[in-house]
């Protein structure tokens, strides 16, 4: 994109982005209502979880139908953690969340990287089903179809309770920002550069003398401990997971949000989680046919709008850019 | 200690419903090494098939009826999934996920068609009933469909190996440009491999329904088996199908029976098993 | 060819704001009596829990939709069957629909997992079925109430009791669903039954969803079984059913099997001849012969043109519940705790029979010996045997003393 603006105006332009971003995701929830705030919690989460996928998917072109698997996998370990064991340190929880997580990714990249397009479509869905039986079968362990209720907010020994879904919020937030951050500066940085290369063009790269498997599998990993963090953050959030949190509905879910949201683009899944999480969660008080309007949309994009919803924007207007000359 | 009939029955049990697996996977085979593609919604055909075959059956109250309208019903969608959207789509990647938008249409149409109580379909009356083993007994349906799948396993062998329209679709799985070349249209043979992929899953789903009835857990349900019968038994050949579904459903079924706590994880199991130590599947 | 990230992040948050600014509720709590309801719309439950929510209409109906000069306003909400969108929903109906009560949910991991926000909030809640007895002790609310009946005790104990002392049967063989509600019927079943001095032989265990229930009753051993309990419900219930038949089981022994599952409506009719000649113990059933159930099936016959089942009248319960405590109060909406005394003295004839509150928050009701008939061409759950004033902790006389009363 050739910038027309001066250096001045530009950082105007930036500053009035940045006032309206801190507007919207700082100021105003205090003022929604808790039941908004929540929802609000809710697409940030499931977008950092969407962001995850759209790395293997969008930048590394791998498209996984079991990365739920993760996202269960660090709520499970978390409600694990706090049920079983009773250990009340977040942090604590998290990093082992977190470890769980990349230990997955570690043992399922293995598995499912020797294969690639179809064949790794399916076994990864296949995995992630694995973990979901697993999951729903041991229910001495994890509480089976019941899942484990009675998991508390985390107490950060803040001066004030994340009991209350707006103190929560900011904390959801503040992960949110960070994980947009790390995953921006991965995107950006050479590693992300060869994902993308990997994604064109793998065997030139191989010419080249690049070890793609590598790159593929640190990515695979990446995934799966972001799609952890998001996990985490959820079971924080409602108090309680089962085995839903593992479901191959999930995973296709979060692969719809990053397909209608445009996996070419950075912010594609954090549009394409608000749209998504919207229908899902308001959209489905007013009618009962929210499924059926996923699935049309989904088919739409793919049909007729392959750069989903971001792209369809950025394209309107690179046109315009071109018209006005 | 179980006695030999109860083994007996488990077994029988477990081959039947083996053949439904293979309907599905023997399909997911033939996409797969001709279009190279996963259909996601394999499932849901499988569930709309067997919708559709109850509603007729038990508005007719014919059974071949029933059979012969989930395999159209499902035989025309699957048609017009390929020939209308499928063929437009650019890649393989594109038209896997426009199967996964598919899945949430046809699962919520089926929802706003028939609603969410359970629903059963009676087997055809020369079909009814069981046979004694021992103390206990096995319905005769059931063995009329470890039949009926050994027919068709047989049938599509002989169409695949012995055909001319066979060896056109093995030609275009091996190199669709030398097909192509050919002067074959590989477009209708991707057209008709889906169709035929379309049919043989809503034969499953109306056959099934007897046994497992119909409902809206279905379509992810028995995608996951079918997909895990693919990794176990080879995603190339109708052979490795075949195995992969007599492992899967002898395991599912006789594992459940010794393990009831363990099920679904058995199943679960072998296929980790094959994928740590034979990863291109039982059969090469 | 990518747009810069602040930009894209902007217009989503501008999207995102339009959105939520858009749906906001601007209505404050008004006149009418606002009544949440929570029923599992979509998923396996759908058709039952639309019965549920007709017999909730039924009964505001039958009021005209007024309770002591207010207006009654049902806001219903689909609560899937699962825990999470169900809190999600339960506080969408109370910040921003301002509900003055919430009747429903359905299953007891979604009652469980909204329990610590209706009582932090003072929300009274009339479940139409979460029937864990959890809700009697550990998860007890003050605000929370059911109409339904109460898991492993009631009319479970009299599934055991009627097969022992009625009917002579020593040792039993038991399968129910593995989930939590399956774990405590099965228990409650086994401290009955073994209490009496009968043998369960055989626990056998199936995950919800089992496609090939084969396994599971071939497993049944025919030897050691004067006849076979169990607890299943939906998809599971009929496949079980069937494969009793199918597989020679019930040519071959009794069948026994707890109420408000397994045989009861809408699964019986999916089952068809196949459960005909079982025999179960419940608190309801649709084929009672009473003027007040005959009045009950009729209305809902003629207003929704279908087939009244438990569901039907569990919700129509509820909602005579709130009635009856709301006109107690005068329709004075703004201070929990006396809807709450008043609900705790209710007494009343519902359509299963009479009905009180005497032993906590769940009924107090008549347990029904119930066989399955074919009447007219159609199923039903004739009753042939009726256990008055049953509460939910019902513990036959010889097992009372052990308990201490």
């Amino acid at each position: 994109m050739v910038s027309k603006l001066s250096g001045t105006q530009r950082l105007a332009y930036t500053l009035l982005l940045v006032a309206l971003g801190a507007g919207v995701f700082v100021i105003l929830p205090h003022f929604l209502s808790s039941y908004y705030v929540l929802v609000f919690a809710e697409i940030l989460i499931f977008s950092i979880f969407a962001l995850s996928v759209n790395l293997l998917m969008g930048y590394t072109g791998l498209v996984s139908l079991g990365q739920a698997a993760f996202f269960g996998a660090g709520g499970y370990t978390v409600a694990l953690l706090v049920t079983h064991a009773g250990i009340e340190n977040f942090w604590l929880c998290l990093l082992a969340a977190l470890a769980v997580s990349a230990l997955l990714g570690l043992i399922f990249g293995l598995l499912a990287l020797r294969t690639t397009g179809m064949y790794f479509i399916m076994l990864t869905l296949a995995l992630a089903q694995m973990v979901w039986a697993i999951v729903w079968r041991w229910r001495s362990f994890t509480g089976g179809d019941d899942g484990l209720p009675g998991i508390p907010r985390p107490d950060l020994g803040l001066p004030w309770s994340l009991a209350d879904n707006v103190s929560f919020y900011y904390l959801v937030l503040a992960f949110f920002v960070i994980a947009v951050f790390l995953l921006y500066r991965i995107i950006r940085s050479p590693f992300g550069r060869t994902l993308v290369g990997i994604r064109e063009n793998e065997s030139r790269l191989q010419a080249l003398g690049y070890n793609t498997w590598r790159y593929k599998y640190v990515c695979f990993v990446i995934a799966a401990v972001f799609g952890g963090l998001a996990g985490t953050l959820k079971v924080y959030q409602d108090g309680f997971i089962s085995p839903a949190y593992c479901s191959m509905s999930l995973s296709a879910l979060v692969v719809l949000a990053a397909m209608i949201g445009g996996t070419r683009y950075f912010a594609g899944p954090i549009i394409g989680a608000a749209v998504v999480w919207v229908i899902r969660s308001i959209v489905s008080s007013y009618t009962e046919y929210w499924t059926l309007i996923l699935g049309v949309l989904m088919v739409v994009v793919v049909m007729f709008a392959r750069q989903g919803i971001v792209g369809y924007f950025a394209q309107l207007r690179e046109k315009r850019g071109i018209v006005k000359g | 200690m179980p006695q030999a009939e109860q083994l007996a029955l488990v077994f029988l049990d477990g081959v039947a419903f083996s053949m439904l697996l293979f309907l599905l996977a023997a399909g997911l085979v033939l996409m797969l090494g001709v279009m190279n593609i996963v259909n996601l919604a394999h499932g849901s055909f499988y569930m709309l098939g067997g919708f559709v075959g109850i509603a007729v059956g038990v508005r007719t109250g014919d059974f071949a009826l029933a059979v012969l309208a989930g395999m159209g019903a499902i035989g025309v969608l699957a048609f017009a999934m390929e020939r209308f959207f499928l063929r437009r789509l650019p890649g393989n990647t594109e038209q896997v996920l426009f199967t996964l938008g598919c899945v949430y249409i046809i699962w919520d149409l089926s929802r706003i068609a028939w609603g969410s109580n359970p629903q059963l379909l009676s087997p055809p009356a020369f079909l009814a009933g069981s046979v004694p083993i021992g103390d206990y007994r096995f319905p005769v349906y059931q063995l009329a469909v470890i039949v009926l799948g050994a027919l068709v396993a047989l049938g599509l062998w002989f169409f695949v190996q012995k055909t001319r329209f066979g060896a056109i679709v093995r030609a275009g799985a091996d190199d669709r440009e030398m097909a192509a070349g050919l002067g074959i249209d590989i477009k209708l043979v991707f057209t008709a491999v889906f169709t035929l992929a379309g049919v043989l899953a809503g034969l499953a789903g109306v056959i099934g329904a007897p046994i497992l009835t119909a409902n809206l857990t279905l379509d992810w349900q028995i995608l996951t088996l079918a997909l895990v019968v693919m990794v176990v038994g080879g995603m190339r050949t109708i052979q490795g199908a075949l195995v992969g579904s007599l492992v899967i459903g002898l395991v599912g079924t006789v594992g459940t029976f010794f393990l009831p706590q363990l099920s679904m994880f058995l199943v679960f199991a072998i296929m980790a098993l094959v994928l740590a130590f034979r990863p291109r599947g039982l059969v090469r | 060819m990518k747009v810069s990230l602040p930009l894209m992040l902007a217009l989503a948050a501008l999207a995102a704001t339009l959105v939520l600014v858009g749906c906001q509720s601007t209505q404050e709590a008004g006149p009418p009596i606002r009544i949440g309801v929570l029923a599992s719309l979509t998923g396996s439950l759908a058709t039952n829990e639309e019965g549920a929510v007709h017999g909730m209409e039924l009964a505001f109906s039958e009021v005209n939709n007024e309770v002591a000069g207010r207006t009654v306003q049902l806001i219903v909400e689909d609560a899937g069957l699962d825990p999470g969108l169900c809190l999600t929903k339960v506080q969408k109906l109370y910040e921003m629909d301002h509900v003055d009560l919430v009747l429903g949910p359905c299953l007891s991991s979604q009652g469980l997992a909204i329990r610590d926000y209706i009582d932090r909030n003072k929300l009274i809640t009339i479940s139409h079925f979460c029937s864990s007895p959890a809700f009697l002790e550990e998860s007890a609310s003050r605000y929370f109430f059911r109409s339904s009946h109460n898991s492993g005790r009631q009319p479970t104990g009299h599934s055991a009791y009627i097969p022992y002392a009625v009917k002579g049967y020593r040792t039993a063989a038991c399968v129910a669903l593995d989930y939590k509600a399956g774990h405590d019927e099965m228990d409650g079943f086994k401290q009955v039954f073994e209490g009496l001095g009968g043998n369960v032989t055989q626990e056998i265990y199936a995950p919800i969803g089992t496609a090939d229930y084969g396994p599971y009753v071939a497993r049944i051993d025919l030897e050691n079984a004067d006849f076979v309990w169990s607890f299943l419900w939906g998809d599971d219930a009929v496949r079980f059913v069937k494969a009793l038949d199918q597989y020679g089981i019930k040519q071959r022994v009794a069948l026994f099997f707890t109420g408000a599952a397994t045989v009861e409506p809408p699964d019986l009719w999916a089952e068809g001849d196949s459960a005909l000649g079982i025999e179960d113990a419940s608190h309801y059933s649709p084929a009672l012969n009473t003027p007040a159930n005959n009045a009950f099936v009729q209305a809902i016959r003629d207003r929704y043109h279908e087939e009244p089942t438990i569901y039907t009248e569990h919700g129509y319960v509820a909602a005579r519940m709130a009635i009856l405590a709301l006109q107690k109060v005068n329709g004075n909406t703004s201070d929990p705790e006396a809807p709450v005394a008043a609900l705790e003295g209710l007494n009343f004839e519902a359509p299963r029979g009479p009905i009180k509150f005497d032993q906590g928050h769940s009924p107090t009701q008549n347990v029904y010996h119930r066989v399955v008939e074919k009447v007219d061409g159609k199923l039903q759950n004739t009753v042939i045997g009726v256990y008055n004033d049953i509460g939910p902790y019902w513990l036959p006389p010889e097992l009372r003393q052990a308990e201490g009363g």
